[in-house]
């Protein structure tokens, strides 16, 4: 498996992590993260492959959903990431179409220490902070039309790091994972934070302080 | 000959190991998940003693990058014993540049003071903690306040607000009033003086709290509500400087400091010294707005 070469540890880690620590700051801001010349196995985009490498080392466990051999190899190579079962993961990398039961055994912490709910990183088909013309689309679309892997979604935002409401646009992700997040995070402080990442190295973040709403658009 | 150039530098950029970062940088992402729960880390050694600026250090040093401006002030000043010291040590570790300049600085390190200027969302505030529980004083042990925090149970925060009320006619409480964050956690701001207390509220910026000593992190999101505790008839309120002025500049609506002199009378003068600068400069300024603030006849 190949080791990364072209990836500073130092300095790419620390960039990507401050565009990382925005996303979550801001729920559902953009961010671009630059590219690495990474070259991760099918399944794994550049984003969030950038996103493992600032945050998993020897101390952190992780779960590839559908315990995806190629990439479980990439990320312990390359971060020294110890690979472990879903329930102790605190990273679990997953394809936005990833079943909705992945998200009921991740761990969502204890009113203790909440800090130990992980974090969903989900690779998504594209993200974008705007869609043209959609607006009135959105205040139309029907709640809870069935699904397909082609549909967008838009993600309307609010909670802490959000003036007022933030909505933004994902394509190729299952509304089910949306709803399971949503029942996840019900009872805060315990939860799951998400991060999306799409293969243009754009991220967005969910952290389970944020109450989601989201509307089918096409 | 292969020249080893591995141990040319003593230090890893900006001190920490990547691993230790690494874990800082964890936990910071759940700190801001989480807004106002305090997170354990690992309080790493550093060149100084806990309890001298190493959790602020800490998050600075974690997230920080070459291209980075630093400011750091200690209650206001950038010219204190505290902030010379540390910004001259994560200069050495890191090669950034720094700056006085509340406005040109994108990573900003403090002891108990918010700048006077307004914060926006291109910048990062870090603060020094001391004490991170609100609730050690009503109490003693580490396992209770946990307990308390994640049952929301603050019933003792409360009656002890009340009882100071009842006692002392005010709730004497000047540096670090506790605040409730989005309407969940009690949080210790830092001992920063009531008069900083309401820009924490829905600001533009992100402020990283790090408690060295006490090993814990935590984070105030931009946009997030902030609400000082406070009853239906006895509100918050900030400090009142009964209409003194600052005596460099006339100004009086900044936090200000009192000067004693020599035969016991006391003058006024601005805190923050880069605001205290520019007022005297005649710079352009543009300070925190809020209801408080707003209160005070210029």
């Amino acid at each position: 498996m190949q080791r990364e070469t072209l990836y500073d540890a130092v300095f790419d880690a620390q960039a990507d992590y401050r565009l990382l620590l925005d996303a979550m700051a801001r729920p559902g801001k953009i961010n671009k993260l630059p590219r690495r010349g990474l070259t991760p196995p099918p399944g794994l985009s550049e984003a969030a492959a950038s996103v493992g490498f600032a945050l998993l080392d020897a101390n952190a466990g992780f779960f590839v959903d559908g315990e995806d051999v190629a990439i479980t190899r990439y990320l312990v190579v390359n971060t020294s990431a110890r690979p472990v079962g879903i329930a102790e993961a605190d990273f679990v990398f997953a394809g936005g179409l990833a079943s909705p039961s992945l998200v009921a055994s991740m761990k969502k912490g204890t009113l203790a220490y909440p800090d130990e709910g992980a974090t969903l990183v989900v690779d998504v088909e594209e993200l974008a902070a705007e869609v043209r013309g959609l607006g009135r689309e959105v205040e139309a679309a029907e709640r809870h039309v069935t699904p397909d892997s082609d549909s967008t979604l838009a993600l309307t935002l609010s909670g802490p790091g959000v003036a007022g409401e933030r909505v933004f646009f994902v394509r190729g992700l299952n509304t089910t994972l949306v709803q399971a997040l949503q029942e996840c995070n019900a009872e805060f402080p315990l939860g799951v934070d998400l991060v999306l990442a799409d293969g243009a190295g754009r991220i967005a973040c969910i952290p389970r302080s944020s109450k989601v709403k989201w509307a089918i658009i096409n | 000959m292969i020249e080893n150039t591995k141990f040319q530098h003593r230090y890893n950029f900006a001190f920490i190991d990547e691993s230790t970062k690494k874990e800082i940088r964890r936990k910071l992402l759940k700190a801001v998940a989480i807004p106002g729960y305090q997170c354990p880390y690992s309080s790493p050694e550093m060149p100084i003693a806990r309890g001298w600026g190493t959790g602020g250090l800490h998050v600075t040093l974690a997230i920080i990058g070459r291209e980075d401006i630093f400011k750091i002030i200690d209650q206001g000043s950038d010219a204190s014993v505290n902030a010379c010291n540390l910004r001259d040590f994560v200069q050495a570790m890191t090669g950034c540049r720094t700056t006085f300049d509340t406005t040109e600085a994108t990573l900003i390190q403090t002891r108990h003071r918010i700048t006077e200027e307004a914060l926006t969302a291109e910048q990062v505030f870090v603060f020094q903690v001391p004490q991170p529980e609100p609730l050690r004083s009503v109490e003693r042990y580490e396992y209770r306040t946990r307990q308390m925090h994640g049952e929301a149970d603050y019933a003792k925060m409360w009656v002890s607000l009340y009882e100071s009320f009842v006692r002392h006619g005010d709730i004497l409480l000047g540096a670090g009033y506790p605040v409730r964050i989005n309407g969940r956690y009690i949080m210790a701001p830092s001992p920063i003086p009531r008069w900083d207390i309401p820009n924490l509220h829905q600001a533009e910026t992100l402020y990283l709290f790090g408690a060295g000593r006490e090993k814990r992190l935590y984070a105030v999101p931009p946009h997030t509500t902030v609400e000082p505790l406070e009853f239906e008839d006895v509100r918050f309120h900030i400090e009142d400087f009964n209409g003194q002025v600052c005596n460099q500049t006339g100004y009086r609506k900044a936090f200000l400091d009192e000067i004693y002199s020599d035969d016991g009378s006391k003058q006024f003068v601005v805190n923050d010294s880069n605001f205290l600068d520019k007022l005297r400069a005649g710079e352009p300024i543009a300070p925190f707005v809020n209801a408080y603030i707003q209160q005070i006849e210029s």
